[in-house]
Parts: C-alpha cells; structure tokens; sequence
C-alpha cells in the first residue's frame, strides 16, 4: 500500500503541472466513455467527441511535459480523429 | 479528504472557462429559441445562487431557512461555481464593512474597472477558511467548502453522463449568468466610489440586487422597495418564525 502511495506522491511531485492535466484528461475521458457506455444504443456523437478531445489533448500536453513520447503520439492521434470524427457528427464534412 | 486547502486565493476560472466553451459549444448546436429558454433559466438558476444563496442568506444571514432549505440552497450556491460559499461570504462582509475605500476587496474605484468585474471569474482572495467562523460551525458550509471542487465536478460528469443537454441550462449558463449579474453590480452600481441604485437593472434581471444603495443602507433587509423574483422567492422558502 505504501508503494502505492509513494507512486501516486512521486507522479504528482515529479511534474504538478503535467499531472494537473493528466487529472483533467482522466476526468473527461471517463466521463465521455460512460457516457458512451450508458447510451450506447444511441449515443449523440456531437457529446462524445468534445468529451474525448479534450481528455486526448490535455494528455498530449501532459506526456510532452513528461517527455512520454508514444503516449504523446498516440494522444496527438486521437485528438485529429476526435476533430475529424466531430465535424462528421456535426455534418461538416 | 481535503480538497480546498487553506490558501488565501480560490481560483475560479476551471469551471468558468468551461462554461463559457458550453455556451459558445450552444451556438452550434442548438436554434436562437433553444438558447433565449437556457439564458431565462440560466439567469434564473444564477440569480437564485448568487443573490439569494451567496449574498442574502449565507452573507448577510437576512432570513432564516429551515435544514432542507440550507442544504438545498447550499448545493445550488456551490454549483455555480462562484467560490466556496464561506470565502465568498466572507469577502462580503469585508466589502460591506470597508465599502469603497481602499479597504475594499472589490472597489472599482481603488482595484480597477475590469480586475473588479473579471475578480468573479477569476480569483479572489480572502483570509483561511479556518478564521471564518461559519466554516467552524456550519457542517453543511464546511463540506461545500471542503469538496467545493468534487461537488462541481461531480455534478458536471453526472449531467453529461445522464443528458449533457441539461448541462446548458443547469450549469453553464448559470454560472456564466450568475458571475455576470455580481461583476455589473461590484462595478457599474459601485462607479464613482459610492453604491448606486438602477432601477433598469433591476428591470433587466438583477431584481434586488438593482437597489444597491438601498442594499448598503439596509444590509440585512431582504425585501427590496421593488417587485422582484427574489424577495418573493425569499417569501417563500424561508423560516416564519
């Protein structure tokens, strides 16, 4: 438990900023999949996606921060087909 | 769990940013008649917060509410995210008690036009919450001030979990509202360094609060010389004992 402890206080301690927005992205990112989960039948995408963006680019900025650079790959990812899958839901393109 | 620590400086712009990006996100999504009905509910969910709960009840204590309406009002006062109630009662009473003079927390005179209206949206300061005596004795003040955040948080995934379209007029807007209706009153009804009464105002959504003279004379009088939705909502909710 205390090792637990120590890794949750090393993470916060090594970057407050980072881990700021890591908590953001946690937040938005659940919130966006539950809600997804729980509409799944007919879920409106014009909410899912904002949800998502902002949970994949406050992560990106937090792995730039933390110089994780796969994770940051990987959120920069999400982020261009959170836009492009919002202006699909949205009917812009 | 502690979430507010006992800083001298609340941050509010989390949740007013976000709700500013739901109302600009409105304009896209919903037609000019969808959003005058989220502005009248927002104005009034934020009236109800800032000038009914924050100002009148939990800053001046007007008027006597029984337990089911101090929770209430607490939790609807905490959600628009203008502050934990404590600190924001408490830079009140400071305002009131140095009001336009250099003592003041929020003289436009003395602090500036916009640091004084943008003050609601941003940051304010104000003494630990352990020095505020409501703090020590309100148990329900304590917890919204203890997971102010957690409340607001909370309540926001909740809603966008459930129906993000209740979002808009549940939270959004009246926060957005809300801050607007406390900055017009800290700047425009305190110009020239002395409080003023706008029956215009008062007209265009501020009710009570219009009557900001009349305010300073009478602090604890909640009845304002105006028909307005708040006195008669006071008139209803609250204790006659």
């Amino acid at each position: 438990m205390q090792a637990v402890k120590e890794f949750w206080i090393n993470s916060y301690k090594s970057d407050k900023v980072a881990f700021t927005f890591e908590l953001v992205s946690f937040v938005f990112t659940v919130a966006a999949s539950m809600y997804l989960a729980v509409n799944a039948a007919d879920p409106d995408m014009r909410y899912v996606y904002p949800g998502f963006f902002v949970g994949a680019t406050t992560q990106m900025y937090a792995s730039w921060r933390r110089g994780a650079a796969w994770i940051m790959l990987l959120t920069f990812y999400f982020s261009l087909v959170n836009i492009f899958g919002f202006g699909r839901a949205l009917g812009w393109w | 769990m502690v979430v507010m620590s006992n800083k001298n400086t609340v941050y509010l712009w989390h949740f007013q940013l976000l709700s500013l990006g739901g109302i600009a996100y409105s304009f896209w999504i919903f037609d000019i008649w969808t959003i005058l009905l989220f502005f009248a509910i927002g104005l009034f969910i934020g009236s109800v917060a800032e000038n009914i709960g924050n100002h009148r009840y939990f800053a001046h204590k007007s008027f006597k509410l029984n337990k089911f309406w101090h929770v209430t009002l607490a939790l609807i006062t905490t959600l628009n995210a203008s502050g934990p109630i404590v600190s924001w009662a408490q830079v009140h009473r400071n305002h009131h008690k140095h009001s336009d003079s250099e003592q003041d927390p929020h003289s436009p005179k003395y602090r500036g036009v916009l640091n004084v209206f943008f003050a609601n949206w941003w940051w304010y300061s104000y003494t630990p919450a352990k020095n505020i005596p409501d703090y020590n004795y309100d148990p329900i003040l304590k917890f919204t001030y203890d997971y102010y955040y957690v409340i607001n948080v909370g309540f926001i995934v909740i809603l966008y979990i459930l129906n993000p379209t209740l979002l808009f007029p549940l939270y959004f807007f009246p926060t957005i509202l809300g801050s607007i209706t406390s900055s017009v009153v800290n700047t425009y009804l305190h110009r020239e360094g002395k409080p003023h009464d706008s029956k215009l105002l008062a007209w265009l959504g501020l009710g009570d609060e219009g009557f900001h003279k009349f305010h300073h004379d009478n602090p604890r009088e909640w009845k304002a010389p105006f028909p307005n939705p708040n006195s008669m909502i006071i008139s209803l909710i609250r204790k006659k004992t």
